[in-house]
């Protein structure tokens, strides 16, 4: 029973990337939930921006919260904001996840044809999302 | 009681068990005296304004203590408190309401009573804590008049209290003030009560301090009544814990004194004690003591905040200088290395400095208030000269607006005071020693709030985000507008830290939590404005062109934001706003929208505006927020906007003028006036063309509807600026996704420069403007700018003929506005007559110039139409709705001569032709000097009759036939004539500033061949003085023609049918002859001067001159039998060979001839006899101007049998004594010859003779004396030609033509038997 969202934030705090994982069935997942774990987000971008000038990591760890929810983020070197709203601990998994997702936020930036700051909207970059996300986040 | 109850409830504040958070309290609010401040009666609270901002003014007094050190006593004013919380005030003692001042306005006794009776009431319900009360109570208005006024004052002035008495039972002391009082003495007063609250807490203060400590009594929170029933008070823990309390307690009270270093050192005790004794709940309060009392050394100003926020929120809420502030502290690290200096030593530098800073944030952020100035000025006076504030302070209290504890700061921070980073660990302790215990969550909330505060003063943002963090996580069981507060407070304090996300985040919250479900009032006006205050947080602005400008944020909850928004509007009852939201939204959002979600919203936006339509105008709020307008730029998407000039026939010219004379040069690099020019080229959105005042004007826009439903967009206009222009509203329906073009029409009513801005459209029930340069994406340029000239008449035109079927395919057939179409034979005329009415209401037409384009040359189209100028322009000007007519003449001109083929064959073999045939001798009948002929002949049955006897296969002349050309098919078939008769017009100012209008009638003209002249020749006529111009007419029509040719000569010629006619001509004069050669000879001179081009030949001059001469003279007329058809046929264009010039031009030769001495008379009858000899005497005489060379004069006879053929042996009949073939070299002007020779006829007959003379060109002599004389092509004879006399000849170009003149007519000679 945990339920992550994920989101990759650019540089004008729009979101460019979006992906939710649940263990949770479908029918049980709330439109609701999906719009407050957005704002928990944008909120927490505040935080994320101060932290980052605080650390040399990348990882911001877990930096807000919100009732139940957490929030962990990563910085990638170009400022850009991963995002994962999260309703139960899972420092590692969340760790890994990001840094994995990190190397393949660099690969798809490499694209010539992706501008930076726009919609990812690459099949390739869904399906490894989905693996990641399986692999180290619900498992 | 009774009252206290019944104010409770009016008040409308149901107390809750637990005490109300304090969410706007500080840390520096510890050392602060409570004072309630309400104003009671009657709600007047803008005229009591005044007299509020005069009390609250007095937030501090120095105070010279009884051992003489000045104290400085703060004292907070609020507007309610709670009982309850006067409970908690022996565990904070700050907390406790010691004063009380009450503000009423009466205007007669039983208001005062009342007013005194509130007070009263109020008294009683804090009696508990309250050491002092006062009230202020402000009367009516003199009642007396103005002079009297005056009076008094100077005198006595009349006292309030004399009118107007307190009722018996009121025991405070009040003071009166006249309505327009300016209340001089009020501060004065209020410093008085503020002092006499300190001296009674100082009383307390002692009190405490000189109680034995095993006689102090335990000091209680109220929750922990009931933990300590039954404890055995006289433990060692209990002793302690109630010393420990004690002090803590008494720590408070020094701090409210004035007396910081104190309370430190006792906090620090109390600390101590109670932490032994594990007294959390206490310890967790010395901490917080702790930190306040150190906040209060270390951050003075945060009471200056409080008090620049509190006045300058009276001006604008929300926009406080102040609020910012803390951005800039962010941007500098300098104030935060500073404060958090960790040396203690350094402490008096560190404060100092931050005052430095603090000033000049004052300083720079808010000079509007007044109070600010007051005290930045007094802070930096009292930080310069720290005694001068005890020195010129009374010896009871000074008042001051907001002095600074400047001798405290100035002199040495305490050693055991907390240092700026220790403060939040404290804090951090404090809140959790509260945590511990349930009931104390309001404390806890309080202090974390207090803490975020102090954290925002050190610009420790992260810090703050803890503190905030933590407040959402006590569990505090409050009513629901509690919790909004909350998120609204914690809104507030995330924006002073820049936090707008955060900040936007809670501030939703609130906004949600206003109008929750099952909520029993939603605050729908509350949601609204927190809704819209979270705009900036989610980066969104209220100006639609600015989000579209910067398109950043997050969608999806943009969106979010926006549609509660519009909810919210919508519940509030104010749907422009929620129209406008919704236009907002649909205009900012669209291209994050779904398709679905597109069509969705723009139903709901039809649904919203159904109640009140949007349109472009700023909405003004309540609190003076302004929405500016949104507009659908891109509902319908526009694909284009095109300026359509005016139709062809209507646009304006330039009135062609004769260029100025500029200078010698035709081109100058200089730009004489085209700078101007130059610049609008560089405009690119400047129109090309221009528009007419007062006439419809067009632009053409493409849209596109990208619903999935029909569209309907009314009341469309063009927007524009610059001159007056009526737009006409258009309404359209756009079908889903099909690109439309749609026609903007308008009028321009002024001249001078329009700017098209772009458009207006009324769709979804809401008006918008469109302008060009908000359209994103397309390549608009911001606007296009038209010239409009000034209005310019319009004309209608008519014509008297009937229309076209067909339009032309003539260029600029654009213009033409009508058409007129003729058909005629060639030959005849016609005419047609083109009315023109002036249309317009008020422009007189005032020029007018007609002119013909057609598709033939100027000087053919110049025979066919003719249009009276003079008579035109003297019908000008036309009035307004006036009209004129012209007449355009119209004749169908056509070549009625076949024309002549191109080849040139003819020119070389006519004479030696001519040679053969009077060589053979073979005559014809009716032509007997046959000796040349046009080339030209066509087949028909006629020309049969010109057989030739002539053998060899020579072509023969008279016959000689060629096929029509391809060109000359023209003259035989129907031809079509297009012409434009162009109409340029103008009247009024246009035409002064020098613009017209070009209009055209299209004239389609079909001529129809009528007669031909198939053929012709030239004969010698029975006089000298003429000839005949015999011609083969064919009649090309399909009717009976009859034909007049001479002046009482007619002819019918069956349709189809040809005949010959001759007809007699004069022939032309040997002085036209002569000036034609002189005109010729000059003309060649100045060619070979000139030009050295090939040089004419006389005869291509005299050739020209014959024809131009027939052309004159023959007319011949026609007329269709049974119709009234006529018309005329001319000559012009004959071509005549040589020989045809020779008999049409009078012979140079003068002749005179004598038979038998008798001289010969035409047709006279000459008798001779057999056998005997007949004198033949032959005299010429040269009448030309030139001199004739190499002349060769033959006689010859020959026997006409009359049936064409000619006899020319007759050497058995007549004999010659003498040459017949004489040559005469030269013939000079006016020279004479004579020959004389004598014949002998052998035979009896009828006998004629041919005499001729012929000249032969030089080449021919050249080639001759060059080759062997047996060519065909020469002439026998001229082996007689003088060799010596060739270069003499060689000038004359005349010389090159062979001539044949001949003595007409030949003379017969009828010989007898002896």
């Amino acid at each position: 029973m945990s339920t992550y969202y994920f989101v990759i934030v650019g540089h004008n705090d729009n979101p460019i990337y979006e992906k939710e994982f649940s263990t949770v069935n479908k029918e049980f997942r709330k439109e609701d939930q999906r719009h407050l774990s957005q704002f928990i987000a944008h909120a927490a971008l505040d935080l994320v921006d101060e932290h980052k000038w605080k650390t040399a990591n990348m990882q911001l760890k877990s930096i807000d919260r919100f009732n139940q929810w957490f929030v962990s983020a990563f910085i990638t070197a170009s400022q850009i904001r991963f995002i994962i709203v999260h309703d139960n601990k899972n420092d590692e998994g969340i760790k890994s996840f990001f840094n994995e997702m990190y190397d393949t936020y660099i690969k798809h930036s490499m694209n010539a044809f992706y501008k930076i700051n726009t919609p990812i909207k690459s099949p390739m970059f869904e399906k490894k999302t989905e693996i990641f996300g399986r692999k180290y986040l619900l498992s | 009681m009774r009252a206290t109850v019944g104010l409770m409830l009016s008040h409308g504040s149901v107390e809750p068990v637990m005490s109300r958070p304090d969410y706007e309290q500080n840390a520096l609010h510890h050392s602060s005296l409570l004072v309630l401040l309400r104003g009671v009666g009657p709600s007047r609270a803008r005229i009591l304004q005044r007299a509020f901002e005069k009390v609250r003014r007095v937030n501090s007094i120095k105070v010279n203590d009884s051992s003489g050190n000045t104290r400085t006593i703060w004292v907070r004013f609020i507007h309610e408190h709670p009982v309850e919380h006067n409970d908690w005030g022996d565990f904070q003692t700050h907390r406790r309401l010691l004063g009380l001042v009450t503000i009423g306005k009466f205007d007669n006794q039983p208001e005062l009573n009342e007013l005194c009776r509130l007070h009263e009431s109020l008294k009683v319900r804090y009696g508990s804590t309250l050491y002092e009360s006062r009230a202020i109570f402000f009367g009516p208005d003199e009642p007396n008049g103005l002079e009297t006024i005056g009076e008094e004052k100077s005198s006595t002035p009349r006292r309030l209290q004399d009118d107007y008495t307190t009722p018996s039972n009121f025991k405070s002391q009040a003071f009166f003030y006249r309505e327009q009082d300016s209340c001089a003495d009020l501060e004065s007063r209020i410093g008085d009560f503020v002092s006499a609250l300190f001296w009674v807490l100082e009383s307390r203060r002692l009190e405490r301090s000189r109680e034995k400590a095993e006689k102090v009594s335990l000091l209680l929170a109220p929750f922990e009544k009931r933990d300590f029933v039954g404890l055995d008070m006289e433990s060692r823990n209990n002793r302690k814990r109630c010393v420990g309390r004690v002090m803590k307690n008494l720590a408070d009270l020094s701090l409210q004194a004035g007396l910081v270093d104190d309370a430190l050192s006792l906090y620090h005790n109390a600390n101590e004690t109670l932490r032994t004794v594990g007294d959390s709940l206490w310890v967790g309060a010395t901490e917080e003591g702790l930190c306040a009392a150190s906040a209060m050394l270390l951050y003075p100003q945060m009471r200056e905040i409080e008090t620049l926020h509190r006045n300058s929120s009276l001006q604008e809420a929300g926009t406080s200088p102040l609020r910012h502030t803390p951005e800039k502290w962010r941007a500098s690290d300098a104030t935060k290395k500073v404060t958090t200096a960790p040396e203690s030593t350094n402490g008096e530098v560190t404060v100092q400095q931050q005052q430095q800073q603090q000033r000049l944030t004052s300083n720079s952020s808010s000079c509007s208030s007044v109070s600010s100035l007051v005290t930045t000025a007094n802070n930096s006076s009292a930080s310069d000269t720290p005694t001068t504030s005890s020195t010129t302070t009374s010896s009871t209290s000074t008042i001051s607006a907001a002095p600074l504890g400047g001798s405290q700061r100035n002199g040495e921070l305490p050693g055991n005071i907390l240092k700026a980073e220790e403060i939040t660990n404290y804090y951090r302790k404090a809140i959790i020693n509260y945590s511990k215990y349930r009931h104390a969550a309001t404390i806890e909330t309080e202090a974390a709030l207090k803490a975020s505060r102090i954290c925002i003063e050190q610009n420790r943002p992260l810090d703050v985000a803890m503190f905030l963090q933590n407040i959402l996580y006590i569990n505090l069981s409050m009513s629901e507008p509690e919790r909004v507060k909350r998120f609204e407070i914690i809104t507030d304090l995330y924006q002073q830290i820049g936090y707008q996300r955060k900040a936007a985040f809670f501030q939703r919250l609130a906004a949600l939590k206003h109008v929750q479900q099952g909520s029993q009032a939603p605050d729908w006006h509350q949601s609204y404005r927190l809704m819209l205050g979270s705009f900036t947080g989610y980066l969104l602005c209220l100006d639609p062109l600015e989000v579209v400008e910067n398109a950043a944020g997050w969608p999806a909850l943009q969106i979010d934001l926006v549609q509660s928004l519009i909810t919210a509007a919508r519940r509030l009852g104010h749907s422009a706003l929620a129209t406008r939201h919704m236009t907002f939204l649909l205009q900012t959002q669209w291209d994050n929208m779904s398709p679905t979600e597109q069509s969705e919203m723009a139903i709901q936006l039809q649904n919203l505006s159904a109640q009140c339509e949007g349109s472009p105008v700023p909405l003004v709020l309540e609190n003076g927020t302004v929405i500016p307008p949104a507009n659908l730029t891109d509902l319908p998407y526009c694909l284009d906007f095109q300026v359509k000039d005016l139709p062809p026939h209507l646009r304006p010219q330039r009135i062609k003028v004769a260029k100025a004379d500029s200078g010698p040069f035709l081109f100058t690099p200089i730009h004489f006036n085209s700078v101007d020019r130059r610049d609008k080229k560089k405009d690119k959105n400047k129109i090309a063309f221009l528009w007419v005042q007062n006439d419809l004007s067009e632009v053409c826009v493409r849209l596109r509807n990208p619903l999935p439903f029909e569209l309907t967009v009314t009341d469309m206009r063009l927007l524009t600026n610059g001159v007056v222009f009526e737009s006409l509203p258009q309404t359209i329906v756009l079908q889903p996704h099909v690109p439309t073009y749609v026609p903007l029409h308008g009028t321009p009513i002024e001249t001078g420069q329009l700017d098209l801005q772009g458009y207006s459209t009324h769709t979804l029930g809401v008006k918008s403007n469109c302008r060009l340069k908000h359209m994103r994406g397309r390549s608009f340029p911001p606007n296009y700018l038209v010239e409009v000239i000034p209005a310019l008449p319009r004309i209608a035109v008519k014509t008297s003929l009937p229309q076209t079927a067909t339009f032309s395919n003539m260029n600029s057939a654009d213009i033409v506005v009508t058409s007129a179409s003729l058909t005629l034979y060639n030959g005849e005329s016609s005419s047609c007559t083109i009315t023109i009415t002036n249309e317009s209401a008020i422009l007189p037409l005032e020029y007018l110039e007609v002119n013909i384009n057609s598709n033939v040359e100027q000087e053919l189209q110049r025979k066919i139409f003719r249009i009276d100028e003079e008579a035109l322009q003297a019908k000008l000007p036309v009035p307004p709705q006036g009209t004129i007519d012209f007449v355009v003449e119209v004749y169908a001109e056509a070549d009625f001569v076949c024309p002549q083929p191109p080849s040139s064959v003819g020119h070389s073999s006519a004479p030696a032709a001519g040679d053969y045939s009077l060589m053979s001798g073979s005559g014809h009948a009716s032509l007997p000097s046959r000796v040349g002929s046009p080339q030209h002949r066509r087949h028909e049955p006629q020309t049969s009759s010109f057989r030739s006897t002539m053998s060899g296969g020579q072509p023969s002349l008279a016959a000689l036939s060629l096929q029509p050309e391809p060109s000359s098919i023209g003259s035989q078939f129907s031809q079509h004539i297009e012409a434009q008769v162009r109409l340029k017009y103008s009247g009024g100012e246009a035409l002064t500033a020098g613009y017209c209008r070009q209009c055209a009638v299209s004239f389609n003209l079909e001529l129809l061949p009528s007669a031909q002249i198939t053929s012709w020749d030239v004969l010698p006529a029975e006089i000298a003085s003429q000839f005949y111009l015999v011609l083969d007419i064919s009649n090309l029509t399909a009717q009976e023609m009859s034909l007049n040719y001479t002046d009482n000569k007619n002819i019918l010629i069956e349709a189809k049918e040809s005949c010959r006619v001759p007809i007699p001509v004069d022939r032309c004069s040997l002085e036209q002859v002569c000036a034609a050669r002189a005109a010729e000879v000059a003309e060649n001179l100045e060619r070979e001067l000139c030009f050295r081009t090939q040089l004419l030949s006389f005869n291509d001059a005299l050739g020209k001159l014959c024809s131009e001469h027939i052309a004159e003279r023959v007319k011949i007329n026609w007329l269709l039998t049974g119709t009234d058809i006529k018309g005329m046929a001319s000559l012009r264009g004959i071509v005549l060979s040589q020989s045809m010039v020779d008999l049409t031009a009078v012979s140079p030769l003068q002749w005179s001839i004598s038979f038998q001495d008798t001289p010969v008379q035409p047709h006279s009858e000459l008798v001779c006899t057999v056998g005997q000899r007949a004198l033949l005497s032959i005299q010429l005489t040269n009448d030309s101007m030139q001199p004739l060379k190499n002349l060769v004069l033959s006689i010859k006879f020959y026997q006409d049998y009359l049936n064409g053929m000619e006899n020319y042996n007759l050497e058995t009949r007549v004999a010659f004594s003498g040459p017949n073939r004489i040559a005469i070299p030269i013939l000079e002007k006016q020279e004479q010859t004579q020959h004389t020779c004598s014949v002998i006829f052998f035979t009896p007959g009828r006998f004629k003779a041919g005499i001729e003379c012929t000249t032969n060109p030089q080449q021919q002599q050249q080639q001759q004396q060059q080759k062997k004389p047996t060519s065909a092509r020469f002439c026998p004879s001229a082996t007689n030609v003088v060799e010596g006399q060739l270069e003499m000849f060689s000038s004359s170009y005349d010389e090159q033509q062979a001539h044949v003149w001949k003595f007409i007519p030949p003379i017969e000679v009828t010989v007898v038997e002896q």
